[in-house]
């Protein structure tokens, strides 16, 4: 029996779309990542709540591609294909979920006025407390 | 070349209120680890927080079965061979 050409390049067009996806996500990944760094760079002179609201509109962009990246390594994993491209993308974009803006710039004014506490001083702490 | 690693106070309250002793310990192991080997952990710049140079890593967190990834947010000040914590998070797998 002689197959069509359509039925036997079915598992290859499966694996172009599938290239295809990639490449529009690490695109869009790139391209949101160069956004986030050049409002990093300006965003120094800004107050705080400036910086908390533009981080928490770069959060729900990202929570939308990290979605979709996290969906694409899902199907890369289950259809045998190869979602390794998505790596740093979703790795970075998880972490940015995780992220608490206004903590990062509390923190931030901590060290700037001298809040801090050494690793050794957290350790004795730690040691003082009832297990 | 190990460096003097400090946690902003936010940070300090915020795990001493949500982490137990434990995974505590556990953690400044690992920022400890950072502390020891910077070069090793700062790899790339990672943009969200990458105001005044601060960097994002995460790191696998295999010590407390109850909690699988840890996010490290510093700052990374090879002058002053000081690496100043700015925030910690914690995420199930």
């Amino acid at each position: 029996m002689v197959r069509s050409a359509a039925q036997s390049s079915a598992p290859d067009s499966a694996l172009a779309v599938f290239q295809e996806r990639v490449r529009v996500l690490t695109t869009l990944y790139e391209t949101l990542n160069g956004l986030m760094r050049g409002w990093a760079e300006r965003a120094e002179g800004f107050p705080d709540g400036v910086q908390v609201a533009v981080t928490r509109q770069y959060q729900a962009f990202s929570a939308d591609l990290f979605a979709r990246v996290a969906e694409a390594r899902r199907d890369g994993e289950t259809g045998g294909m190869d979602a390794s491209a998505l790596q740093d993308a979703y790795d970075h974009l998880r972490a940015m979920q995780m992220f608490d803006a206004e903590r990062v710039i509390a923190s931030i004014r901590d060290v700037e006025e001298g809040r801090v506490i050494s690793l050794e001083q957290a350790r004795r702490e730690l040691q003082g407390q009832p297990r | 070349m190990s460096f003097k690693v400090n946690l902003a106070e936010a940070v300090w309250l915020h795990l001493r209120k949500t982490l137990p002793i434990t995974a505590q310990e556990s953690l400044l192991d690992l920022i400890e680890r950072l502390g020891e080997h910077p070069g090793d952990e700062i790899d790339r710049p990672r943009t969200l927080s990458a105001r005044r140079g601060a960097l994002t890593r995460p790191i696998r967190f295999e010590e407390a079965d109850a909690f699988a990834e840890l996010v490290v947010v510093f700052q990374y000040d090879a002058d002053e061979r000081t690496i100043h914590v700015y925030d910690v998070k914690i995420s199930r797998a």
